[in-house]
C-alpha cells in the first residue's frame, strides 16, 4: 500500500478511529515515512490550534436580547389566544342580529378586561427579579436592564422618551429595544450612569421601572 | 433541576423553564453563531434568532438524539440558512457591520489578555471565515466544539463515512491557507505533540 492510501487515513488515525491492525499499519508506516510523518504533524498542528481556540466574549445584549423576546413571543401568544376566544363568537348567528351583537359585546368588554389582567399578571410571572429594585449606584461598572412595568398617566411622553433614547444611545441597547414595544419596554445592556439618568427620566414622568444586572464586570 | 423535568415544562409552554433550561447552552449556542460569522454583530443577533427558532420548536424534539445535539442542528442549520440567504443578497456581514459604523463589543470584558492569544483568535476566526460553508461548518463542530463522529452525523443528518471524508477535506483545506499566513509558525509553536 501507497502513501495515498495512508495519508487517506491520517484524519481517522488522529482521532483514533482506526481499528487496532490499522491503526499499527499507521504507526509502521509513519516510523518509516518521512513525508506522511510531516504531513501528519502539521494536520496535528491543525486540529490542535482549532481545539485550543479561544472562546469570544458573550456579549451581554445577547444574553438580555434574547431572554426578552422570548417574554414578548409568551406575552404574543397569551394575547393571541384571547383573540381567538372572541372570534369564536364572532362566527355567524345563531341568534337574532341583535342578539348577537349584545353578546359580541359583552364578550369584547370582558376579554379586554381579562386581557390587561394577563398582561399585568404575566410581568409579574415571568419577571419575578426584575420587580426587585436594585440600586444602580452601587455597582456602577455592571450592565443593566430596565424595564417599564408600568407606563403611568404619561404614557405618549414616556413613548416619546424612548424614542430620543433609541436614537442617541449606544447600539446594545438599540438592538435589544428593536424587539420591543414601546408600552412594555425592556432596555437592555446600558451601563450604570446611563441606567441611573434613565430611569430618574422615566420616574419623574410617572413611569414605575424595574432594575435587573444582566452582566457584572469580571475582576 | 433535571433536564429532562426542564424540556418537558418547555413543550408545554412554560416560558420560565425554557431560560432556564437555554440559559445553560446560551455561551455553546453563542460560540457557534460567533463561529459562523466572525464578528459580535451577527453572532448576537442570529444567536437571538436561534434561540427564538428553538423556542417554537422545541415541541418536535422527540428526545431520539441528546438535546445538546438537537441545539447544534438547530442552531447550525439556522446559521447556515443564513449564510446562504446572505450569498443571495449578495452582501457581506462583516461590511454591512462596517458600514453601519460599529461592531458591537462584548462588553468590558474580554478573555484575553496577551496579545499571542488575540492574534490566535482573530488569525483562526478569519481562516475559518475562508472555507466553504460545508467546511467551516464541521470544522467549528468536530475540532472547537468536540463532537464525536456520530454526533456530527446526527447534526449533520449524513452518515459516518461522509463526516470522515468531508472533515479530511475541511482540516487539508484550512491547513493549506494556515501555511500561507506569515505568523502562523509563532502562533503554533509548542503545541507539536507526538505519540498517537
Amino acid at each position: 500500500m501507497g502513501c495515498d492510501f495512508y495519508r487517506k487515513q491520517l484524519t481517522a488515525y488522529l482521532d483514533q478511529e482506526l481499528n487496532a491492525p490499522q491503526k499499527e499499519r499507521m504507526a509502521q508506516h509513519l516510523q518509516s515515512c518521512q513525508a506522511c510523518r510531516n504531513q501528519y504533524d502539521e494536520l496535528q498542528n491543525t486540529v490542535n490550534l482549532l481545539a485550543n481556540a479561544e472562546k469570544p466574549a458573550l456579549a451581554p445584549q445577547f444574553q438580555a436580547g434574547w431572554r426578552s423576546r422570548i417574554r414578548q413571543e409568551n406575552l404574543q401568544a397569551q394575547k393571541g389566544f384571547l383573540v381567538t376566544w372572541q372570534s369564536f363568537f364572532k362566527q355567524p348567528p345563531l341568534f337574532s342580529i341583535a342578539g348577537s351583537l349584545g353578546i359580541i359585546v359583552i364578550c369584547f368588554c370582558m376579554a379586554f378586561l381579562v386581557n390587561r389582567k394577563i398582561a399585568d399578571d404575566s410581568l409579574k410571572t415571568s419577571h419575578p427579579q426584575s420587580l426587585s429594585q436594585l440600586s444602580i449606584k452601587e455597582s456602577p461598572e455592571a450592565v443593566y436592564q430596565l424595564e417599564i412595568v408600568k407606563t403611568g398617566k404619561q404614557t405618549q411622553k414616556v413613548q416619546q422618551l424612548l424614542r430620543e433614547f433609541r436614537q442617541t444611545h449606544e447600539e446594545g441597547a438599540v438592538l435589544a429595544l428593536r424587539y420591543e414595544k414601546a408600552k412594555l419596554g425592556i432596555i437592555s445592556g446600558l451601563k450604570g450612569a446611563e441606567a441611573q439618568a434613565l430611569k430618574e427620566k422615566l420616574e419623574a414622568l410617572g413611569a414605575q421601572v424595574a432594575v435587573k444586572i444582566v452582566a457584572k464586570k469580571r475582576n | 433541576m433535571e433536564e429532562q423535568i426542564l424540556i418537558k415544562k418547555c413543550q408545554a409552554d412554560d416560558a420560565v423553564a425554557f431560560e432556564e433550561l437555554l440559559g445553560n447552552y446560551e455561551t455553546m449556542i453563542y460560540n457557534l453563531t460567533y463561529r459562523f460569522f466572525g464578528n459580535h454583530h451577527d453572532a448576537s443577533d442570529v444567536g437571538q434568532e436561534a434561540l427564538l427558532r428553538v423556542y417554537r420548536k422545541i415541541k418536535d424534539f422527540n428526545g431520539k438524539s441528546s438535546f445538546k445535539t438537537w441545539l447544534y442542528r438547530v442552531v447550525s442549520n439556522l446559521c447556515l440558512d443564513e449564510i446562504r440567504k446572505r450569498k443571495k443578497r449578495k452582501d457581506s456581514s462583516l461590511e454591512e457591520a462596517k458600514e453601519s459604523g460599529y461592531e458591537p463589543l462584548a462588553g468590558d470584558v474580554t478573555p484575553m489578555e496577551n496579545v499571542l492569544q488575540k492574534e490566535r483568535f482573530q488569525l483562526i476566526q478569519e481562516i475559518l471565515l475562508l472555507l466553504t460553508e460545508e467546511h467551516r461548518t464541521i470544522l467549528i463542530l468536530k475540532d472547537i466544539e468536540g463532537l464525536d463522529y456520530n454526533e456530527i452525523s446526527q447534526v449533520l443528518n449524513c452518515n459516518i463515512g461522509t463526516v470522515k471524508s468531508r472533515l479530511s477535506r475541511a482540516r487539508e483545506s484550512f491547513r493549506q491557507k494556515l501555511a500561507t499566513r506569515p505568523k502562523y509558525s509563532v502562533l503554533i509553536e509548542g503545541r507539536v505533540q507526538h505519540g498517537m
